[in-house]
């Protein structure tokens, strides 16, 4: 089957190979770890002159004695262009490269915390995460001009939990609301009007919206990070009301299925799907269709961070002004109503470790300067964690819609974000809350979900040897 | 002759070394890692728990899901691939122009990477716009259209026509290889003596390919068990944990930084998948010396 | 005759439609690459719509994606691991194929272990670690290296057994040292299952996610990563994603396509005695 001179090359590649191989395999095997690096910088080089062949354009940008700081990022940011745009343009001012080391979210937390406990990091974090649950021990003190005109809100999340003053964190995103996103022009026919304060009255308004054949509220599944947003933005008052409440979840001395109030809201959740208000394809569909919907008034209401407002404005430009943001009323009492403002959603640090530690502090203060934050809220408008700048950001209409309705409400954190006497308190118990609340749209009981929140959390909890678990 | 000469053990040094220091002293700490609370807020402060983690295992509900869905996939991968591959290589396996084509276009997907391949299909399993459903729908039978990847009675099966998609062919081609290496005159024999197609089949064409059918069955076996790149880009082993395999368990409890308790369902994981793939292993040995 | 004329006929038909469903998955991702990101999220089949190849997706993707230097790591990564792979696995399968001691035994079934037991990746990263390999080429290769041993030992060491003793012999009696005797006289009549394993492993490591991005930083990682860039949590570019894909799979594709006669020759003469 095989052709002479195919035999022949094979021989020879055969042969090669072994060599190759050989003298490969005596600096493998070597144990003295100077041998490996030597090898390794060859490598690096032969790469850069590959690379030059292929793309020159490329290596006329590498090229030359510019620094480069890397800049680890979960795909969620790194995907979308606002963090790139920002960090492109940083590095542009201060003429040096700047790279993005991209990780599929589910695993960004867990290779910070490996990279970080063994001194790995990249120069520069991008994240979301709290501190808690980042290894912060190895994060670099920050300081510029930011550090004293950040909102007490935000602040609070920025610093070093072991002594509570050193700032290790910058806040890059906006401060968040989130809530319902909702379509004007299908509430405006269905008769339904704003702020709705608590469940009995947003079940009437989704009963007209159905009267009128459209979805009442969209949910989409299929991203477990969307539907526990209706969760997320509506506990924090239930939890506030009770003083030490709070505390008393923290230290397991009560449990959340515990909670009459809460008890009910994970029920009233649940019901909106046994009620048939929510999307027939809400296990399968995607953020990308909700924003869809929501924009062209196939439904009424869904539950969005305010992030959401400039992706329906890029993708749906003509649509966006259509869309509002008012509050999510899972509660039965009235007087629980609230208005959830978040913390800085994003925020940059520096590794300790950093082989170019002063530059990457630089960086940060560049990139928190009008030049780089106006661009990057241009692309993620929201309202900065700022108590006074002298410049204009582009916020977004929800936010003011939303700022206009803490007139009349309370504005609290979500439930993990919300500050009790001062402090974050159920800051460490995420676990799982996501997938169960999307469990309740798969079948489960709002009370194996809130019991089996419970039950991961605890777990989770354990492992950080929180007192009380 | 002294074999000891001929065959001295520096021949293995090479690739022992790199083994036992990058697989075996890992392995053996992770073993031993198993019975400690080890997790990555408390990186350099491990204390032994003795069978704690092993216990609460057991009683994890989704373990036992977990394990159910390995075996199930494994199951349906294994028969769906060989038998697949085996009918395609029984009509492929002669050497012409269109079947060349065929088998280079079966063989395809095993050079794309699994990651990618999933991908590829929770597009294609889309419930509005994939082209499954699309297809069903022109085609009239949009009663058969599901949500494939989030369906929990069929999802664990899209995710196992997937596998079977991308891996049928390399076991098709290891049949052919099979099918050829088998001299014409044992046909001929056969045609003459009289035997029907089903009879040569029976009697000549398989017992002569005991060795394929080893090396296809370890392969999937061993692939079917360790299943998880498919489900992890995929469903995630959702909705709410319905999909879940051993390997994606696994790692979710390793992204929890729970290493210790990670350690312990690698530790069950491993025995498992040992217990399957060895059995057949040493079947296949002392076939082996019996030549 | 007619019967059977028309019989194949159907077959073959049957085939033909079975081989579009092997294709139309690529197919989709190929036309989809070409499109404006509205039309591309509906993941059809049919060609753009507006008639418009929008080849500058591609032009986007290797700008934004850091192709280039993707590839020279998946190249530099998989080819070396695959070269040490075959070196030193088929040496090792020589000695456990002919020697019968429990040494030899024991060799085998620990190899074999490798084909079973899921990475430990923490562990492995600590020993990595300690030997300052970690964000180093050195680093991936030898982990590639390592997880790809075991088949390659377990196939080598099937293959060998068919080669007759007689000419280790002989070889041994000319004077041929050991390692002369194997790389000169053994190795070159491994060539099949070489092949098999060339193949095998280069995809194995071309094709892996997880051991970069846990044991090296990104200026390492190779193709498939790359996807990451496009394939965000809030917003998806399918368009790009899709030219992402083409691009990651298509140098193994077109390295199938064309050399696919001698991969499954050597495939199959390699896999099916080993």
């Amino acid at each position: 089957m095989m052709k002479k001179g195919w035999k022949n090359n094979m021989l020879a590649v055969a042969f090669s190979i072994m060599l190759a191989g050989l003298s490969g395999c005596s600096v493998d095997t070597g144990t003295a770890s100077s041998v490996s690096e030597t090898k390794t910088a060859e490598e690096t080089d032969e790469v850069k002159t590959a690379d030059g062949t292929e793309n020159t354009e490329e290596t006329k940008e590498t090229e030359g004695s510019k620094e480069t700081l890397t800049v680890m990022i979960g795909s969620g940011d790194g995907g979308g262009e606002a963090a790139k745009t920002a960090f492109q343009k940083a590095a542009d001012i201060m003429g040096i490269n700047v790279e993005l080391s991209i990780f599929p979210d589910d695993q960004f937390l867990n290779v910070l915390n490996t990279k970080g406990a063994t001194g790995n990091l990249d120069d520069l974090i991008f994240v979301s995460y709290s501190l808690q649950d980042l290894p912060y021990n190895e994060l670099a003190e920050l300081d510029g001009d930011w550090v004293n005109n950040v909102t007490d809100v935000s602040r609070q999340f920025l610093l070093n939990p072991d002594d509570g003053q050193t700032v290790i964190m910058a806040p890059m995103g906006s401060e968040s609301n989130m809530g319902l996103a909702y379509n004007k022009k299908v509430l405006a026919d269905a008769g339904v009007e704003l702020p709705i304060r608590d469940y009995g009255s947003f079940m009437e308004a989704c009963e007209k919206i159905k009267a009128t054949g459209v979805t009442p509220v969209y949910v989409s599944a299929k991203e477990t990070w969307t539907p526990q947003i209706l969760l997320l933005s509506s506990m924090t008052s239930t939890i506030m009301k009770e003083d030490g409440l709070a505390q008393k979840l923290a230290t397991n001395r009560v449990k959340p299925q515990d909670i009459q109030g809460l008890q009910d809201m994970w029920a009233n959740v649940a019901a909106l799907k046994e009620k048939g208000y929510i999307n027939e394809d809400h296990m399968s569909a995607t953020h990308d269709m909700g924003k869809k919907a929501i924009a062209e008034g196939s439904a009424g209401f869904y539950a969005v961070t305010d992030a959401a407002y400039g992706e329906i404005q890029s993708e749906y430009p003509d649509l966006v002004d259509g869309v509002g943001l008012t509050i999510t009323p899972m509660w039965n009492d009235a007087e629980l109503a609230f208005v959830m403002t978040n913390r800085t959603s994003r925020t940059l640090a520096v590794s300790k470790k950093s082989k170019n530690l002063e530059l990457a502090k630089e960086f940060v203060n560049t990139c928190l300067s009008e030049e780089v934050l106006k661009v990057y809220y241009e692309l993620s408008p929201g309202s900065a964690p700022f108590q006074s700048l002298d410049y204009e950001l582009t916020t977004s209409p929800w936010n003011a819609e939303m700022q206009e309705l803490a007139k009349e409400m309370p504005s609290y954190g979500d439930w993990a974000n919300a500050l009790f006497d001062g402090k974050a308190v159920l800051n460490p118990f995420w676990g799982d809350f996501d997938l169960n609340v999307q469990s309740m749209f798969s079948g489960k009981s709002s009370q194996e979900a809130i019991e089996g929140w419970y039950k991961k959390y605890a777990d989770d909890a354990k492992a950080k040897r929180l007192e009380g678990f | 002759m002294n074999p000891k000469k001929m065959y001295p053990v520096y021949l293995v040094i090479p690739a022992f070394l790199i083994y036992a220091v990058f697989f075996i002293i890992p392995n053996v700490s992770g073993l031993a890692l198993a019975f400690t609370d080890w997790n990555i807020y408390f990186f350099d402060d491990i204390h032994f728990n003795g069978l704690d983690n092993f216990i609460k295992l057991f009683h994890e509900e989704v373990f036992w899901i977990a394990l159910k869905n390995t075996f199930l996939f494994a199951v349906a991968t294994v028969l769906g691939k060989n038998l697949l591959g085996f009918l395609m290589a029984l009509l492929v396996a002669k050497t012409s122009k269109f079947n060349i084509y065929l088998r280079t276009v079966m063989f395809l997907p095993v050079t794309i990477s699994t990651i990618v391949v999933s991908i590829i299909f929770v597009s294609i399993y889309n419930p509005d716009m994939g082209i499954v459903n699309q297809f069903l729908r022109s085609v009239g039978l949009g009663g058969l259209a599901r949500q494939w990847l989030v369906d929990p009675k069929v999802a664990l099966w899209a995710v196992a026509a997937m596998e079977i998609w991308q891996w049928s062919g390399f076991n098709m081609v290891v049949f052919v290889a099979g099918m050829q290496s088998i001299p014409d005159d044992f046909f001929e024999a056969a045609r003459i003596d009289g035997a029907g197609r089903w009879q040569t089949l029976k009697c000549i064409t398989v017992p002569l390919m005991v060795q394929s059918f080893a090396v296809t069955f370890v392969f999937s076996i061993i692939s079917g068990f360790k299943v998880f790149a498919q489900i992890y880009g995929t469903t995630n082993g959702g909705p709410a944990d319905a999909t879940q395999v051993m390997g994606t368990f696994l790692f979710k409890s390793f992204s929890e930084g729970k290493l210790g308790y990670s350690a312990a369902v690698g530790v069950i994981f491993m025995f498992l998948i040992l217990a399957f793939s060895l059995i057949f292993l040493i079947i296949l040995r002392k076939k082996e010396v019996e030549y | 005759m007619k019967r059977k004329k028309a019989g194949r006929l159907f077959v073959n038909g049957i085939l033909f439609l079975l081989s579009i469903v092997y294709v139309i998955p690529i197919w989709m991702v190929l036309v989809n690459s070409l499109k404006k990101p509205a039309e591309a999220n509906l993941m059809g089949i049919s060609l753009p719509s507006d008639g418009v190849i929008r080849l500058g997706n591609y032009l986007d993707v290797i700008e934004k994606g850091g192709i280039a230097r993707a590839f020279m790591n998946g190249l530099l990564e998989a080819s070396l691991s695959v070269l040490i792979i075959i070196v030193t696995a088929s040496a090792c399968a020589f000695y456990i194929a002919r020697v019968k001691s429990k040494t030899s035994n024991g060799l085998f079934y620990m190899f074999i272990m490798g084909l079973v037991v899921p990475v430990a990746f923490i562990p492995t990263y600590l020993v990595l670690n300690v030997l300052h390999l970690l964000n180093t080429y050195t680093g991936i290769i030898l982990i590639f290296t390592t997880y790809g041993l075991p088949m390659a030992v377990f196939l080598y060491t099937g293959f060998i057994k068919t080669v007759p003793r007689e000419l280790d012999e002989a070889a041994f009696i000319d004077g041929c040292g050991p390692v002369r005797l194997f790389y000169q006289i053994i190795f070159p009549l491994l060539k099949p299952v070489t092949m098999t394993i060339f193949i095998l492993s280069f995809i194995g490591a071309w094709n892996d996610v997880m051991i970069p991005m846990f044991f090296s930083n990104s200026g390492k990682w190779a193709l498939p990563l790359t996807v990451y860039n496009f394939y965000g949590g809030y917003v998806k570019s399918w368009n790009y994603i899709f030219a992402d894909i083409i691009i990651t799979i298509s140098p193994l594709l077109l390295v199938y396509v064309f050399a696919q006669k001698y991969v499954i020759a050597g495939m199959t003469a390699g896999a099916v005695k080993g």
